[in-house]
């Protein structure tokens, strides 16, 4: 591995998979897509190993490989295919992340393999934007297994017309999925520029050494840490069918040359959609792994070769067929994080931070003509030198917050207040940051949806700070306020206020 | 009348000046702590003539950046006192334990929430009340606010309730005040809320400034550049200081705009590689791009400026190895201080470094000889990157080259893939000092066929001042669907801002004649959060269903469209600059030769002066031309032509 020319063709594969990002953003229907840049593009070797990575989505970054993986596995490809797929059994995460895949070969042979993922913002079943509070996958949309949507560089019209005819907005999923194509197809042609430039072998090479340099800094990262075996658990406050207290434990376990985590001691699978599966869990330790490293480190399957997952079959991490998971991938995976996060506070006392948030506060409301969604920021937990920071999206997302014009404008609805939650971050020597008030004041009737967590389970403190105060719903009706629960579904009326206040982050360190 | 373009730099101010069909140039050593002294130092020798000065500043982005601005005060609809703090609730920096968020601004103590609503269709719920106001005022005393800020919510459709405010502070001696609703009358409050904060932590300081050069020039003609790569008079920038944020850049990009005009090249990508950055940009059939905002500091401009993509790659740019030993180079830079080891005040090894130990910067020339570099210094530095890599010092120093060009080029994909270009049918065209270095071998990786380097490239900025219009925009927020009384609507809008448009250009003296106004419309389809921006005709639905479709290849119905805000773009010819050529002077030249290092061994480089050098003369390549402000590699693979304006223009054999 050439020391200089390992980081030429770092920026080299980066740009394609940039090129990539950008084609699909700007050929994108949705503003899910377009404006939030919910979607991820890598680059994949021949084996399935990713060797660059475009992504501002962390929940992407372990789930990729398991879809080209799945896909590799499952279909017979060749030259002009493209392959499509959402299933979470068969390597999706929640049915809205749909995932193309679309193998390159030169010269008949296969060199490399390009996918990307886009969050749709609706993907059929029982509600409009495909994330219900559900009790089966069936009710929550569209499944899709492993499929060849494009035949020898051919739609398939049946497949598409059959994806379109189960999906609320099909002009916006043809535009999506369209975009998806056109970004596969700019990697492809990218790919084949450099390989025309620099030989099959060298380009192929480099593809292996920068996924091999990878590795070897994670490596030096692990040798750093301390050997042995570290645990932590916490809990998800329910299901929404009444599951109550579910636990969610890892420990950790770190033998230099590779490093264990061990969830089997986590609950069983539940009735509502917070099962998740190995692709999340992945996602959730490589984003714990990227961030504690904090080093800048080329993002690909290198780090990932040293990660060894142990999932229970039929827990929450690892549930049975048909169970639900929309909620998986936006609330059990911020717990997944805040137990590693944990089990590592243990070894590394200096770098890790208290909990944050935890949840991400999923609201819809919807009336005659309109269906809206939105997910609310909070505290995240302090550190060593450091207190938390307010109103923010912590971890697994980083969506934007709509404008309270933007919602006033286009909804029966007013914003009395959008606030910072003050003296919600946990107390101690560095103090977690605060979560948020939000409250909407219902100038019509509506339906109401809630999916919250941490509102029974405290954001936790570290080294003697304390917890970060709990989320809470209310709900002002005529003046009287009624406590309401962390999932509910709820018909309102006019002049009814629902408030919202977010969890603070944990502190760390005694004060005083 | 003389025509001078100013711009203030880190280290020199620019003066470009226009007498009698001539351009001469010089540089002053800028002061930094007071800008304006050099401004008028440089300018003394004039003050007997008359002239018309056209300045770029950086004084409120340095305000900006090193968060130097003046003690604001923050008004706000009550119950939204914390939308900065919450800001988009995104955080920056996606993999960190320590989310950051961009700064607020404001102080706690010196936001105040305020009774009063307006909703979204521009009904006021509640009028603000006097007396509050006035107690407020003397708050704002007691606190020593310096100035004041004022947003409440849906100000962009009724602006009633800020203007009464404002009415009550000015009366009680507050001078400094901006409205949201006048700076910027759109919808969505955190960026609005920006805007309207750093406009008036930035009209106390730019206000003493302007004054300053006010005072030097004794009442000349004067005016300043905006972001957008037009000029305002002092008193209009005084009140909207915020437009001036990229107010150096815009000129080379108005003098990169002049040369595509002049040469017929009408696609260009220029770079402008300085100290710490490169400066991507792209000039297409013949304009420069505008983008609605920019991320500076973290924090979302809504301001229009001209249109860069920035990458942490410029001279300074340090060179390490990490634990897996390989070699990066940047973001991290030496800057100009404590600047490159060849400095002589630093050790770390930089790309200018680099350049040195390949023998292709001369120590002996370095600006013009005017300072003292030591290539000893740069062998050491990256001889022990060299080490650690176990290279020779000259592969070291050439893979640090080559490194920066690979992450440039990245950029520049970027920035042309984004609006569906191909970077194969664009002219590079580099500036600032160190583009020369690395522009031919960019090119061939991009499979640019041409490479032109303008004359004044020393001068760059200050040589789009002498050649730029006045231009202000005036908008206004619609949010109506189409509808053929919509249409009415609009119409009825856009004269009521076009007499405010021609009122302003009256007062700036513009005279009818110099005077254009364009027409445009920000229009989306319903439900989507971007708009595109289009000129305004009797068919602009049409115009906009095929733009949307050539950008995201779909296209919805007439009754889809929202016209969102309507904008008049106000522009008035103030300077009569124009750009001469010589004729062709066929003196031979004698090139010396120079041993550089390229591309793994040392090869002779023809080593040309470019002040000997004029429009006819036949140069050979592999050569290494020289300036005062620049150096320029030409590899073997380039023939080289002098062109009637004295620019280098390399092409692909």
């Amino acid at each position: 591995m050439d020391s200089i020319e390992v980081t030429i063709f770092k920026n080299i594969f980066q740009s394609i998979s940039d090129e990539m990002g950008k084609i699909l953003q700007r050929s994108a229907f949705s503003p899910n897509i377009k404006e939030r840049n919910d979607f991820s593009c890598a680059l994949f070797t021949a084996k399935g190993e990713s060797f660059a990575f475009g992504s501002h989505i962390p929940v992407h970054l372990g789930a990729m490989p398991l879809s080209v993986k799945t896909a590799l596995e499952e279909v017979e490809f060749g030259d002009g295919d493209t392959i499509i797929l959402n299933d979470p059994y068969r390597g999706g995460t929640h049915l809205p992340d749909i995932t193309l895949i679309t193998p390159f070969f030169y010269k008949g042979e296969l060199l490399f393999i390009v996918a990307n993922r886009a969050h749709h913002s609706d993907v059929g079943g029982m509600q409009a934007g495909s994330m219900p509070l559900a009790s089966e996958i069936f009710q929550e949309g569209l499944i899709i297994p492993p499929l060849k949507i494009i035949k020898k560089g051919k739609i398939d019209r049946g497949i598409m017309n059959f994806i379109l005819s189960n999906v609320r907005t099909p002009v916006e999923r043809e535009g999506d999925l369209m975009a998806q194509i056109a970004a596969n197809e700019r990697g492809i042609k990218r790919l084949k520029e450099i390989v025309d430039k620099y030989g099959i072998e060298k380009v192929k090479e480099y593809a292996q050494n920068l996924i091999n340099y990878t590795e070897k800094l994670f490596k030096k990262f692990l040798l750093s840490l301390p050997k042995g075996e570290f645990e932590f658990e916490d809990y998800l406050d329910d299901d929404g069918f009444g599951n109550k207290g579910i636990k969610i434990a890892v420990r950790v376990k770190n033998k230099r040359d590779k490093i264990i985590f061990d969830f089997s001691e986590s609950s069983s699978q539940v009735a509502g959609g917070l099962n998740a599966n190995r692709a999340i869990v992945f996602s959730a330790v490589l984003y714990v792994l990227t961030t504690i490293m904090g080093e800048d480190i080329p993002i690909n399957s290198g780090i990932m070769k040293p990660v060894e997952l142990i999932l229970k079959r039929g827990s929450i991490l690892s549930p049975e067929k048909p169970s639900a998971m929309a909620g998986g991938n936006v609330e059990t995976s911020q717990r997944i994080v805040d137990v590693i996060l944990g089990a590592f506070s243990k070894i590394l006392p200096e770098k890790i931070a208290a909990a944050s948030q935890g949840t991400m506060n999923n609201i819809s409301f919807g009336g005659k003509g309109y269906t809206y969604y939105e997910t609310i920021g909070g505290g995240s937990g302090a550190g060593r030198g450091f207190n938390g920071t307010s109103a923010v999206h912590t971890h697994m997302t980083n969506s934007l917050n709509t404008p309270v014009e933007a919602i006033e404008r286009n909804f029966p609805i007013i914003i009395k207040r959008y606030s910072v939650r003050k003296n919600s971050g946990g107390r101690g020597k560095w103090r977690g940051g605060d979560g948020i008030i939000r409250e909407y004041e219902f100038l019509k009737d509506a339906e109401v949806s809630v999916l919250s967590e941490r509102r029974v389970y405290s954001p936790y403190g570290l080294f003697g700070g304390e917890n970060g105060k709990r989320g809470e719903n209310i709900l002002n009706r005529n003046g009287k306020k009624i406590k309401l629960k962390g999932k509910f579904n709820l018909s309102v009326k006019k002049g009814d206020i629902l408030i919202i206040k977010t969890p603070g982050g944990g502190g760390y360190g005694k004060k005083g | 009348m003389l025509i001078i373009g100013i711009d203030t730099g880190g280290t020199f101010t620019d003066f470009v000046i226009f007498e009698n069909g001539k351009i001469e140039t010089f540089k002053l050593l800028s002061t930094p702590k007071n800008p304006e002294k050099t401004i008028i130092k440089g300018l003394k020798n004039y003050l007997k003539k008359d002239f018309l000065l056209i300045h770029g500043t950086t004084v409120g982005t340095n305000a900006f950046l090193e968060n130097k601005m003046a003690k604001t005060a923050f008004l706000i609809t009550k119950g939204f006192e914390d939308i900065l703090k919450i800001g988009r609730q995104n955080r920056v920096n996606l993999f960190s334990l320590n989310p950051r968020k961009p700064s607020s601004i404001v102080s706690d103590k010196l936001i105040f929430g305020v009774n009063e609503r307006t909703l979204a269709d521009g009904k006021v719920l509640e009028k603000t009340d006097e007396d509050e106001i006035l107690k407020l005022a003397e708050k704002l005393k007691k606190r020593r606010a310096e100035s004041i800020a004022i947003l409440f919510l849906h100000s962009y459709i009724n602006p009633s309730n800020e203007k009464a405010v404002k009415k009550i502070l000015k009366k009680n001696g507050f001078k400094f005040i901006t409205l949201s609703s006048e700076i910027f009358p759109e919808y969505r409050e955190y960026e609005r809320g920006v805007i309207t904060v750093l406009n008036s932590a930035l009209m106390p300081v730019i206000s003493n400034y302007i004054e300053k050069i006010e005072e030097g020039i004794k009442g000349k003609r004067f005016y300043i550049m905006q972001s957008n790569g037009g000029v305002l008079s002092p008193q209009k920038i005084k009140k909207e200081p915020v437009r001036t944020l990229l107010s150096g850049p815009a000129g080379g990009l108005i003098a990169s705009r002049l040369i595509a005009e002049e040469t017929g090249e009408k696609n260009l990508i220029t770079l402008d590689m300085g100290g710490t950055s490169t400066d991507v940009s792209v000039v297409k059939n013949g304009e420069f791009s505008l983008s609605k905002e920019r991320v500076m500091n973290n924090l979302k401009i809504k301001v229009p400026m001209i249109e860069i993509e920035t990458v942490g790659a410029g001279g300074g740019s340090i060179a390490t190895v990490d634990k897996a030993g390989v070699l990066r180079v940047g973001p991290q830079s030496a800057g100009a201080n404590p600047g490159p080891a060849c400095y002589g005040k630093s050790e770390y090894p930089t790309i200018t470094d680099a350049f040195v130990v390949l023998n292709i910067i001369d120590p002996s020339y370095f600006l013009g000889g005017n300072m003292k570099i030591y290539p000893e210094r740069s062998f050491k530095a990256i001889e022990r990157i060299a080490r650690k890599i176990k290279k020779s010092v000259y592969d070291t120093a050439e893979g640090i080259v080559k490194i920066s060009i690979s992450s440039i080029e990245r950029a520049i994909r970027a920035i042309t893939v984004e609006k569906g270009d191909d970077p194969r049918f664009f002219t590079l065209f580099p500036f600032g000092g160190a583009g020369g270095l690395v522009a031919a071998q960019l090119a061939k990786r991009l499979d640019i066929k041409r490479v032109i380097i303008p004359t004044y490239q020393g001068v760059f900025s200050a040589l789009g001042m002498i050649f730029s219009d006045y231009t202000k925009e005036f908008s206004s927020s619609i949010l109506k669907k189409f509808s053929l009384k919509t249409k009415e609507y609009i119409e009825k809008k856009f004269e009521e801002i076009t007499q405010v448009a021609e009122k302003t250009l009256e007062e700036e003296n513009i005279p009818k004649a110099k005077r254009k106004t364009v027409k445009l419309l920000d229009l989306r389809y319903f439900g989507q959060s971007f708009e595109l921006t289009i000129p305004y005709s009797e068919d602009f639905e049409e115009i906009f269903h095929k733009e949307h479709e050539k950008l995201y290849s779909y296209r919805l119905k007439d009754e889809d469209i929202e016209i969102v805000n309507i904008r008049i773009l106000a522009k008035g010819k103030i300077s009569d600059a124009f750009y001469s050529y010589d004729g062709e002077r066929n003196l031979p030249v004698k090139p010396e030769k120079r041993k550089v290092y390229f591309n793994g061994e040392f090869e002779n480089f023809y080593y040309y002066k470019r002040k000997n050098l004029y429009h006819g003369i036949k140069l050979k390549s592999p050569a290494i031309i020289i300036s005062e402000f620049s150096t320029v590699v030409v590899p073997m693979e380039f023939k080289i032509k002098i062109d009637k304006f004295f620019n280098i223009v390399l092409e692909r054999k």
